[in-house]
């Protein structure tokens, strides 16, 4: 960004551009969340399984853009996600929270991810998004708090957000967050 | 409004950054401040972290603000340890003139003092715990005092770090799993693979089961049960009791791919598809033992006959008692000589004690003709021309007759059988159909034979001194698990790679296959222990909470590599395999001098190679010196079987010592005789531990000494026995027969001297 790009943004004329890494497993909502939270566009009425990754952009109140690659959670194309790292200013990570058996394997990857060396070194912001809370019997933000190990998480911000990916729900205040985040 | 807001709460948390950054370099200065309160930090179960969270989160829609690291030390310690922390930070804090606790309430609008926390925070070494139960277990151990660790609690600890625990159901409602009825199945297609399991005696749902099935009480409740995840999706009544279950791909080109899931249960096999009942196949039927279809034939003439005299009112519509009886007579005799016969012969001859109950029967079923239905006793499946797994594929039945079917889908017909030795019980195949293939049945005398698809179609048997509990096909090998607690490695050319033994009795053993890199295989105990194996190198260690009888490895829900394990009391326990995860061998692996060197190469080779190989494997020292004296035994027995029966043929007298002299003569009228022998030694040497056999047809005389011992025979001596014979009552008069007189030396070699044959006069 140069210096006339940063004096712009500065007075609110421009809005900055932020990429934002948008993972989870497979079945999460990743997709689903993201297309609720593009405007003027309609709906798909059925999502299928993301391969690779996809990239969306909306603009958000905050005077930011945000970049987001939504990633592929497929067990094959996991090994794509940290080739973002280096790239993201913050990471989404999406749980399906009705699914309590795949906790551990959410957890698996979130530690994983944690070890990565870039990551260590970039201490950029995760937002959680605890998916399908309108499916009954899933588990609440504080159990899958619990479930994932997010506590021992102590080197970067980080919050968990209750979300319904088909209304929208909670996404806004997730993404709130994260803006407020990314502006300090 | 809201940007400047949002803008001062930057700035606040801008700030309180800032100040908790130096109060951290403040607290770094000492270094046993932060020491001693990690150390003291408690490790506990999931359920303290829960409750930690609960804490923290109040309205769970609402966003749960985290706390960065430094401040987090500082306010969600632990009691004791932040009591500690505090009393020594506060006085390096009141040392720069700052008071932590008021700092902290301060620039966290989360905090919560110390008095009035419940939560502990966890230390970072339990977000590597692999579970609740394992974090629960471990105990809290100073660090200055580091207590040492058992090295079994160190392996279990490594070990368990490959598997995570997803899902554990107490009671799951099945009430006797075993191996051969569950199954891993996408059974929508849809990509979420469920739990199919074929309950003998489960007890389903009541509205689902029809009146018939309730009357019948060998059927009921018999069913197929899908599991999602942990919860019931779907139950089935089965007509009959099952005995195997798998799933295929009768199609190569119908999308989407949907398995069928079959289920094998009497002679019938049900298919399911995408979970309602979908198809029904019948194998054919076997013909009887000619002998057996001859007698039913002659009595359904007969049946036949009787009928239609009856018809003219000139017989009394029954069988005769002399065909009756010539029918039964061949029967027995055909059982007598060890041919498998049908149900109905059985009936016949052992049902039917009186000749009115065998004529009744015989004038109710002797029309029908006489064929007997195959009972399947096991099933797999073999793909045709990929090894993909949506790839089509056909069954192989195995039946109670010890006929192997080879069924082709769609059209269900049968395009190869084979024909064993005993009722086949398990099945393990390797290949694909139209290429080459091999199939090792375990049979339930406790051998497995090995059937191949080359141009000899060969089959080979090998015998084990035990009965067998399964085998699975892995890439270029069969492993045969024994119930002596034994696990063998056979080649597809039947050569033994290797074997070891398991610590405690195998319940299941299961293919593992994970990428292309790990093919290994799962065997589950009664002790509830369940290894996974790499060749013969134990690469994990699983413990379930019951002896496991069921084990299965595969795509379950969404997820991939995931062990499904039931125990015998319908526990379903769950574990997934990290998608990182390395299978290494936990020990080094000890060479076993029995096992043959190179043995695990073997099947990388090329196919001339690899017969070189075969040879040299029975070149190895062990393995030939055995070889060696079965042959030598062998041929020693053949060669003595042959002297033998030449002997006793022959009617020549055999004089294989010249200085002995033999003579024998029979006395008497009969019915009695009397034996003379009289043995001389004409030369110089003395005999020792020569011995007289007479011998005769034992159907015709009785002998009353048949043999006696000369323990020493002196030079010039002349020794004189008798015996008396009897001719037998049955013997008609005027028929007579030979007396054979042996004189052999006993030693190291038991020679005959000298065999003769005497004619028994005329009775």
């Amino acid at each position: 960004m140069g210096i006339w790009s940063a004096f712009l943004t500065s007075l609110g004329i421009i809005k900055r551009k932020v990429n934002i890494l948008l993972v989870g497993l497979d079945n999460a909502g990743k997709s689903t969340i993201i297309n609720g939270l593009k405007l003027n566009a309609a709906a798909p009425t059925e999502i299928v399984p993301t391969v690779g990754f996809s990239v969306e952009t909306f603009s958000t109140q905050h005077r930011l853009t945000f970049t987001v690659f939504d990633m592929s959670g497929q067990g094959k194309y996991r090994d794509l996600w940290e080739y973002y790292f280096p790239d993201v200013e913050a990471i989404v990570f999406v749980i399906d929270a009705s699914d309590k058996a795949r906790a551990c394997v959410a957890r698996d990857e979130l530690e994983t991810m944690l070890e990565n060396k870039v990551l260590r070194m970039r201490k950029i912001p995760i937002l959680f998004f605890a998916n399908k809370m309108d499916i009954d019997g899933g588990m609440t933000p504080s159990e899958c708090s619990g479930a994932l190990g997010l506590e021992e998480i102590k080197d970067r911000n980080w919050t968990i957000c209750a979300t319904n990916g088909l209304t929208g729900q909670g996404v806004s205040n997730g993404f709130d967050w994260l803006a407020e985040e990314l502006k300090s | 409004m809201r940007n400047s807001e949002s803008s001062n709460r930057a700035f606040q948390n801008l700030r309180s950054n800032r100040v908790l950054g130096a109060i951290s370099s403040l607290l770094r200065k000492a270094p046993t401040v932060s020491s001693t309160s990690s150390s003291s930090f408690n490790r506990d179960s999931q359920s303290t972290i829960r409750d930690s969270t609960s804490t923290l989160t109040e309205d769970s829609s609402d966003p749960v603000r985290h706390i960065p690291a430094e401040s987090k030390e500082l306010d969600s310690g632990a009691d004791s340890a932040t009591n500690l922390s505090q009393s020594l930070s506060s006085d390096t804090l009141d040392a720069a003139g700052f008071d932590a606790e008021a700092l902290s309430a301060r620039v966290n609008p989360f905090y919560v003092p110390p008095n009035k926390r419940a939560s502990r925070v966890l230390r970072p070494s339990t977000l590597n715990a692999p579970d609740a139960k394992h974090a629960t277990s471990s105990k809290q151990i100073p660090e200055d005092e580091p207590a040492p660790v058992p090295a079994e609690k160190l392996e279990e600890e490594t070990v368990h770090d490959v598997w995570m625990k997803a899902l554990e159901i107490e009671s799951t409602g099945i009430l006797n799993p075993f191996q051969a009825c569950t199954a891993l199945v996408n059974v929508d297609g849809v990509g979420n693979t469920n739990l199919v399991v074929a309950d003998l005696a489960g007890i389903g749902k009541l509205s689902n089961a029809t009146s018939q099935n309730l009357n019948n009480p060998t059927n009921m409740f018999t069913s197929i049960k899908v599991f999602q995840g942990h919860r019931l999706l779907n139950e089935h009544i089965v007509p009959a009791p099952p005995v195997a279950l798998v799933h295929f791909y009768p199609d190569s080109d119908v999308t989407p791919r949907i398995p069928v899931t079959a289920l094998g249960s009497g002679p019938d096999v049900f298919m399911y598809h995408a979970n309602t009942p979908f198809q029904r196949f019948t194998l054919p039927f076997i013909k009887p033992h000619p002998q057996e279809e001859d007698a039913w034939k002659d009595l359904s003439v007969a049946v036949g006959a009787a009928l239609s005299q009856a018809a003219e009112c000139s017989g009394t519509g029954f069988v005769d008692d002399e065909v009756l009886q010539f029918a039964w007579n061949r029967i027995v005799e055909l059982r007598e000589s060890g041919a498998p016969i049908t149900r109905r012969s059985l009936q016949f001859i052992s049902g039917c004690p009186d000749m009115q109950s065998r004529r009744a029967m015989v004038n109710n079923e002797a029309l029908t003709p006489l064929l007997i239905q195959p009972d399947i006793s096991c099933m797999t499946v073999l793909n045709r021309n990929s090894f993909t797994k949506d790839a089509q594929a056909m069954l192989v039945v195995g039946t109670e007759q010890g006929i192997l079917y080879l069924v082709s889908p769609p059209q269900y017909s049968v395009v190869e059988q084979r024909t064993l030795l005993s009722p086949i019980a398990h099945l393990g195949v390797i290949g694909l159909y139209e290429k080459e293939f091999t199939i090792c049945c375990a049979c339930r005398d406790g051998s497995i034979q090995i059937i191949s698809s080359t141009k000899s179609k060969s089959m080979k048997r090998i015998l084990f001194d035990v009965l067998l509990e399964g085998v699975i096909g892995l890439r270029d090998h069969f492993i045969v698990a024994s119930m002596k607690k034994q696990v063998f490695a056979y080649t597809t050319e039947a050569h033994l790679m290797y074997s070891f033994s398991v610590p405690s009795p195998i319940t299941a053993i299961e293919k593992v296959e994970t990428n292309s890199t790990f093919c290994g295989y799962a065997v589950a105990m009664m002790d509830g222990q369940v290894h996974l194996y790499d060749g013969r190198d134990l690469v994990s260690k699983i413990s379930a909470n019951g002896s496991v009888c069921s084990i299965r490895f595969g795509d379950f829900g969404r997820d991939s590599s995931c062990l499904v394990m039931i125990t015998s009391t319908g526990e379903l326990d769950v574990r997934i395999l990290r998608r990182n995860a390395r299978l290494l061998p936990l020990k080094p692996a000890v060479p076993d001098p029995a096992v043959v060197k190179g043995a695990g190469e073997f099947q990388r080779c090329a196919v001339k190679i690899r017969r070189f190989i075969s040879r040299l494997l029975i070149g190895s020292a062990q393995e030939m010196y055995q070889k060696f004296q079965l042959d030598l035994m062998h041929l020693r027995l053949v060669a003595e079987r042959a002297t033998l029966n030449n002997t006793k043929r022959r009617l020549n007298p055999v004089c294989e010592a010249s200085n002995l002299k033999l003579s024998a003569e029979v006395k008497g009228f009969g019915p009695t005789y009397r034996i003379y022998v009289r043995l001389l030694n004409a030369g110089t040497d003395t005999l020792e531990n020569v011995y007289v056999l007479l011998a005769a047809d034992s159907r015709a005389y009785s002998i009353d000494t048949a043999g006696f011992e000369v323990a020493v025979l002196f030079s010039e001596q002349c020794v004189q026995r008798s015996s008396l014979m009897h001719a037998r009552q049955n013997m008609n008069e005027g028929v007579s027969d030979m007396v054979q007189v042996f004189v052999f030396e006993h030693g190291v070699r038991n020679r005959v001297l000298i065999a003769n044959k005497i004619p028994v006069p005329l009775n």
